[in-house]
């Protein structure tokens, strides 16, 4: 599998201009400037805001421009049933052009978006992401706000697993700014042998160095890490971050891997790296993505816009 | 090998041959007195996290019974009486079995069959590895009457794999792939709403038929109990729970259940027959580890040296059999100074520059000249001025304190003070009232001159990490580890030559007990609250501690009846309890007025660091219901808090203007 044949296109924040145009964009709303900024300048026939119940808006607080749904469920498979219901998604042509910008959304729900998509019979969905300049708070920046409640399975992405694999099980964890994330993943999955992803190079310099000391914080519950446990893929390149993946878990399955699981924690474009790998190498295998819902989210995380990347989703290509 | 002995805190980080390595039973009968994989009487094996369950029931393990028997496996496993078929609840990814637009009752029905197939298979795959391993003893025949009873016991038509031409293998292979279509009807009904299961065989079924069917058809294992070694229950939900309940309540030889659970995972004793609940004794054992360590408390202390010794024997170091673990650490520059001297020292270190000062005395100078007893400050101050001796000094401060609370004129006050400070240091004064004050609160006069001199609190030496640990092995390995940690990044050979340093302890326990206090956290809303709570608590002890007239000795503990606590105070405090973030202390504590036996409740000794507390188990605070609820419902604002915390401190601290606690502040729905 050769990851690095999908392109991925950069965008200064002064050239937004430069996007192409869509048929539809849509984007999940919060009080990000990146996220507001490219919302603005995107050109497409429709525009939708998604507002997840997570980031728990008043309808005061709703966006003053563009068409704006408010979302009422929290699981990612009925939040795009109810999407595409509204949208009456079974009526737009296959072949429409489609983006999302994946900077404000949750995470589970990116993951699955394009699977479900791929089912409708879409073929291609433009991903964007946002670079920051920085983060609000850099390393004490609260991206989750209360607490976990619930560590499980993405939908779509649950796999077939083996039964007390004991050692052989691996999980592997994007790891973000959120210590508590990954504390709370580590802990759902105690006895799998654990291996770190890390965005490197970061999205600005000293933002590799942040990432490092917050997810210390949870080496208790990682348990000892010997130094292959680290895994290292450019913070803002999900193809890179499937390469990566697919790279390092061929070795690992060589040297005899029973139950997998994935989990990114980081930014928006290492999760849809991660999602790109399961969705082409491990459906229907003892693999799955799991992750810690939180009850909240940050409406407002990051400082400034720095760039913007276009990926190009071959949905047929990676979807067999 | 790791430069630390104790770098791995927990059983699930280990190997199977490592967990032979490391383990280490229990002094006395051993765990199978708690503990026996060969009862036929179901038990349940709850604790905090870090109490020894993964351990204990990988130790059980079929896995671990192949390490141990290793020449004869057979005739091991026929002398153990057992096969122990252990599994994670965690590997079913129980969340999958709820939403999607299902309805409840199908998924209990779905779990259910799933669950079936899940321990059915477990069950053989074991019997084929056991055939791999001692094909002579598994007649093919008997192999293929075995798997023929198997299938039996479906309902439906089921057609065996024919893959390996061994019947055990196939009969495996068959159930690996009952087991992958359900897997693939299940995860796909979130993108479809369809879900598509045929249950195959009644509930029960096949999770006692198939160890039935082994004693019936296979001669190798006739007569073995089949132990289903489950761990983390607290993974399911409550209806799933009650179908493990159900399969507990049902049980038939030779089968029988060992369950390991969190405290707080033991969600229901419900069951699905008719709604019968299972009863402690009747239908189940119940065995909390903690509590057992506790009723045995010097065998704890055995126990833990024995870990230690194992690890440190394991990683290389030279320890012999009677090895002191406290000779490992060091302790106050000379192990017999008395704390009188090590007060004396500090003093003299810190006030080096100007002896005179002493911040206990300059604080009641100001006290008195703030009140109306200025007049008398000569007197008082040259009363309790004990110069030679700081400790001394401490406690006659804190006899004044004590005075002036109870309304006594100070001066007079005062000069018996120092005639009963004199009588302590003269010897003569060695049995009466004020010694036996003297020597309760000496350790906390101590704390006190510490914190006054800005100085760290000192927690060191093997026996208050055991007394720290709080009656969880884990941990003490953790403490041991941070300490460790910074014994070996101050370049000391720890273990090896060197001995800890005061400071490696002190550093390493407070990380431990930072630690310990956010990986305590439950999940959800509530698990933050409780976060906050416990601060509330633990900084509450702090203030009363270094108060000028603590009213308890080391104070770190509660008790209370309970009634008039808001519902959320009381989902906080039994979160508290169940995440061990506070211990209940077994029999409770008698009321001094009513007599009756009230709860006691003590903050986990780990959280001592943290907040400067003592690590023993000594006084115990009086709180109304009020002060509770202040402290425990999340609902009550910071304002409210701090007014009641106020009102408890200012009975401590001169002038003593709150004598009479007052009625409730605030009144709870």
């Amino acid at each position: 599998m050769d990851y690095s044949l999908l392109r991925r296109t950069e965008f200064p924040a002064t050239k937004l201009s430069d996007l192409p145009r869509w048929n539809v964009f849509v984007s999940a709303y919060n009080k990000s400037e990146r996220v507001n900024d490219v919302f603005a300048q995107v050109i497409a026939d429709k525009k939708e805001w998604l507002v997840h119940p997570e980031y728990d808006f008043s309808a005061a607080d709703l966006p003053a421009t563009g068409e704006t749904r408010v979302m009422t469920t929290r699981d990612e498979a009925e939040f795009w049933h109810e999407y595409f219901l509204m949208a009456d998604l079974d009526a737009w042509p296959r072949n429409a052009t489609i983006c999302v910008d994946s900077t404000g959304f949750m995470r589970p729900h990116l993951m699955l978006l394009p699977l479900l998509l791929r089912e409708r019979g879409f073929t291609r969905l433009d991903v964007l992401y946002a670079d920051p300049k920085a983060y609000e708070s850099g390393e004490k920046t609260p991206f989750t706000q209360g607490a976990v409640t619930e560590v499980r399975q993405v939908r779509g992405f649950e796999g077939t697993h083996i039964p007390d694999a004991g050692d052989n099980d691996l999980l592997v964890i994007g790891a973000g700014y959120d210590d508590e994330l990954i504390r709370r993943i580590a802990e759902s999955k105690r006895a799998a042998r654990k291996l770190e992803m890390f965005g490197l190079p970061s999205l600005q310099p000293h933002m590799y160095e942040e990432n490092r000391l917050q997810a210390a914080k949870a080496e208790e519950a990682l348990g000892p890490l010997p130094d292959r446990s680290f895994m290292f893929a450019p913070a803002n390149d999900p193809f890179a971050t499937a390469q990566e993946l697919h790279d390092r878990l061929a070795d690992e399955r060589a040297r005899g891997l029973a139950n997998l699981y994935l989990s990114p924690l980081a930014t928006k474009a290492q999760t849809l790296g991660f999602a790109l790998y399961y969705l082409c190498e491990c459906i229907g295998q003892a693999a799955s993505m799991i992750f810690p819902y939180a009850e909240f989210y940050s409406r407002e995380t990051s400082v400034g816009l720095a760039r913007v990347w276009l990926y190009e989703l071959e949905l047929d290509w990676f979807i067999q | 090998m790791s430069d630390n002995p104790f770098e791995v805190t927990k059983a699930v980080d280990f190997t199977d041959a490592q967990i032979a390595a490391t383990w280490v039973d229990l002094p006395g009968g051993g765990f199978v007195t708690l503990a026996d994989p060969k009862s036929p009487m179901p038990t349940f094996l709850v604790g905090g996290k870090g109490g020894g369950r993964t351990h204990l029931l990988r130790y059980f393990s079929y896995a671990l019974q192949r390490l141990r028997h290793s020449e004869d496996l057979l005739a091991g496993v026929q002398a153990d009486g057992y096969l122990g078929i252990y599994f994670r609840c965690e590997g079913l990814n129980s969340s999958r079995f709820a939403g999607k637009r299902q309805e409840a009752e199908t998924w209990e029905a779905v779990f259910s069959y799933y669950t079936d197939i899940w321990l059915a298979r477990l069950t053989v795959d074991l019997i084929a590895d056991l055939r791999m391993t001692v094909p002579s003893q598994f007649d093919r025949d008997d192999l293929t009457g075995f798997a023929a009873a198997v299938l039996d016991l479906f309902d439906v038509d089921v057609t065996m794999s024919q893959d390996a031409g061994d019947p055990a293998h196939d009969l495996s292979a068959t159930f690996e792939r009952l087991q992958r279509d359900l897997d693939l009807a299940i995860n796909n009904a979130a993108l479809t709403h369809e879900l598509d299961v045929r249950i195959g065989a009644s509930p029960g079924r096949l999770v006692f038929g198939v160890p039935a069917a082994a004693a019936r058809h296979l001669p190798a294992l006739s007569g073995i109990v089949f132990a289903y070694l489950l761990d983390e229950f607290e993974n399911l939900t409550i209806d799933q729970q009650r179908y493990v309940n159900t399969l507990l309540r049902e049980k038939e030889l030779p089968t029988t259940f060992l369950v390991g659970s969190r405290l707080f995972g033991l969600r229901t004793h419900a069951t699905l027959s008719a709604g019968e609940e299972n009863r402690q004794g009747s239908e189940f054992a119940l065995v909390v580890l903690e509590d057992a360590y506790r009723a045995q408390s010097h065998q704890y202390g055995s126990f833990c040296s024995s870990i230690v010794l194992r690890r440190l024997h394991e990683s290389g170091c030279e320890v012999g059999v009677r090895m002191r673990l406290d000779d490992f650490f060091e302790g106050p520059a000379n192990d017999e100074q008395s704390l009188e001297e090590r007060a004396a020292l500090r003093v003299a270190e810190k006030t080096s520059q100007d002896p005179g000062t002493r911040p206990w005395l300059e604080r009641l100078r100001q006290q008195l000249q703030a009140s109306d007893h200025g007049y008398e400050l000569s007197d008082v101050m040259s009363a309790v001025t004990f110069p030679k001796s700081p400790l001394h000094e401490k406690f006659a401060v804190f006899l004044l304190y004590r005075a002036w609370a109870d309304g006594e004129e100070l001066s007079g006050a005062a000069a018996s003070v120092r005639v009963a400070v004199n009588g302590l240091l003269s010897g003569e004064e060695k049995s009466g009232k004020v010694a036996t004050s003297y020597k309760h609160y000496r350790h906390d006069l101590y704390a006190q001159i510490l914190n006054d001199l800005r100085l760290p609190q000192e927690y060191f030496g093997f026996r208050e990490f055991v007394q720290m640990s709080g009656y969880l092995p884990r941990n003490l390995l953790v403490l041991l580890k941070q300490v460790t940690r910074w014994s070996l990044f101050l370049g000391e050979q720890p273990f090896r030559g060197d001995k800890v340093s005061l400071r490696a302890q002190r550093e390493g326990v407070r990380e431990a007990s930072a630690w310990f206090l956010s990986d305590a956290k439950g999940l959800g809303r509530v698990g933050e609250e409780t976060q906050f709570a416990i601060r509330r608590l633990a900084s509450l002890f702090r203030e009363m501690r270094f108060s000028d007239k603590p009213v308890e000795v080391s104070c770190s503990s509660f008790s209370t009846d309970r009634q008039g606590l808001s519902p959320a105070a009381l989902n906080c405090l039994n979160e508290a309890t169940s995440h061990s973030l506070i211990l209940e202390v077994p029999n409770g504590r008698r009321d001094k007025n009513t007599h009756l036996l009230n709860h006691k409740y003590q903050l986990n000794p780990m959280l001592a660091p943290l907040f400067d507390l003592s690590s023993a188990l000594r006084g115990s605070a009086v709180f109304t219901t009020a002060d509770l609820n202040a402290i425990f419902d999340p609902a009550v604002s910071e304002t409210q808090y701090e007014a009641v915390k106020r009102r408890i401190l200012d009975r401590m601290k001169a002038p003593f203007f709150a004598k009479v606690p007052p009625q409730d502040a605030f009144k709870f729905e």
